[in-house]
């Protein structure tokens, strides 16, 4: 019984995140989030990134990749965005029901994130994660999805998109925004450990009496 | 009593022209401001090259003085802090500061127009001597009338650098702001006090009249 609860336990920290045909952000591709654009008309510069650099990020990072850029918007419309992609990186095969990734916040001030992913053909386009831009808080993060259906064969880009909503006080104009991808194996992982080795130790007491 | 009252305001008039012929607190003029720029960053951190403008809408942010000053500030050396020096080393207008006179001390108002909390100070560097405000935290949207006092009269003529130290302090918790972060800081020169005596004597004046009139 125990061994069954465990197997199942083991099963849902390493399966959980991948739900089947999603394409999942991992640490290796997020390293290759290396193409930056900002939107018309505003300014931005990517200061970092992307690194697994804890002391280049400066900083507490939630994820294992960072982003550190600067935006400002220069168009009056309060908004100024910044695209982090793959770009020509693309070396990826196989058909995904979508595209899943964890993004964390580790500024101060609310930034917005979304997903997308573009494809050429027929039926191609830009697809965003479900509900756009999706606002964070300082220090918070959250799992997107792109729920389209897709092929790396058709793929130009995919990425995220980092966006300030400036007029509101925070962030400032212009600010400096910090974003972290795919999530720490943490600490679902130490605590399965952990229970083992506890497990272990009982065993072995027990046995001794 | 007329002739007590007639020498009291002689007594008022000579402080209040005769004031400003002595050494009195320099203030940083509006043209004096805008050429000011990035003179250092602290020893080991970053700080990219900021805009100086007087142009809100460039400014980015509600500009509180007539100056603004935007930059960014990023701890390299993971000591928590970073700050840069905002100064007129290098620029034309330092011969023109440099040939105002003597002066007893240096002050400025100065406003945080940021979402963070930075800290400045006012520094003057003449004669192989620094003199410094010391640091002031400015909350966001905070302002403050800084000075900087030399104790005796200073002869501008030895002058190398006037101006002031943007600082921000990096350190949970709230880690506000973040490293690194962008301030927008902006001044104004301050108004002299006899220009707000004159104005005090000018409405006294007025009362005066009126109710002799009376």
């Amino acid at each position: 019984m125990k061994r069954v609860l465990l197997s199942i336990l083991a099963a849902g920290v390493f399966v959980g995140q991948a739900s089947a045909g999603m394409y999942v952000l991992d640490s290796t591709t997020a390293m290759q989030f290396d193409t930056w654009a900002v939107s018309a008309g505003d300014s931005g510069v990517m200061l970092v990134g992307p690194t697994t650099s804890v002391s280049e990020y400066t900083g507490t990072m939630q994820g294992d990749v960072g982003w550190i850029g600067l935006l400002m918007d220069q168009t009056s419309d309060n908004l100024a965005a910044m695209t982090i992609s793959a770009g020509g990186n693309l070396g990826y095969s196989g058909s995904h029901d979508g595209f899943r990734a964890f993004l964390a916040n580790d500024d101060d001030d609310p930034w917005s994130v979304r997903l997308f992913v573009t494809t050429s053909g027929p039926g191609g386009g830009t697809f965003y994660s479900d509900g756009g831009f999706q606002p964070l808080a300082g220090h918070t993060n959250t799992w997107l999805t792109v729920s389209t259906p897709f092929s790396f064969s058709a793929v130009t880009d995919f990425g995220f998109e980092v966006q300030g909503v400036f007029g509101l006080g925070h962030p400032s104009n212009p600010d400096v925004f910090k974003i972290s991808a795919v999530p720490v194996p943490g600490a679902a992982l130490l605590g399965v450990l952990g229970l083992l080795a506890a497990g272990a130790r009982l065993r072995q007491s027990a046995a001794k009496r | 009593m007329r002739r007590v009252k007639d020498r009291l305001l002689s007594v008022c008039m000579v402080a209040l022209f005769a004031g400003p012929a002595f050494a009195d607190p320099f203030t940083l003029y509006k043209s004096a401001a805008l050429q000011l720029q990035q003179v250092s960053v602290s020893p080991g951190d970053v700080g990219l090259p900021f805009w100086v403008t007087d142009d809100p809408v460039a400014y980015g942010v509600p500009m509180q003085g007539v100056v603004g000053y935007v930059g960014l500030l990023w701890d390299r050396n993971a000591d928590s802090y970073a700050a840069t020096r905002i100064g007129a080393a290098g620029t034309a207008v330092l011969s023109d500061i440099q040939a105002a006179g003597s002066y007893t001390g240096f002050f400025l108002w100065v406003a945080n127009d940021d979402d963070d909390p930075w800290n400045v100070q006012l520094y003057v560097e003449a004669g192989g001597l620094s003199y410094v405000s010391g640091f002031t935290s400015l909350m966001a949207g905070a302002n403050s009338v800084l000075s900087v006092d030399f104790g005796t009269a200073l002869d501008f003529t030895g002058l190398t650098d006037i101006g002031l130290d943007v600082q921000g302090h990096f350190a949970p918790p709230g880690d506000h702001p973040s490293n690194p972060d962008i301030f927008h800081v902006s001044v104004s020169p301050v108004v002299p006090a006899p220009g707000a005596l004159a104005l005090t004597m000018l409405g006294m004046g007025l009362v005066a009249g009126r109710r002799g009139r009376r």
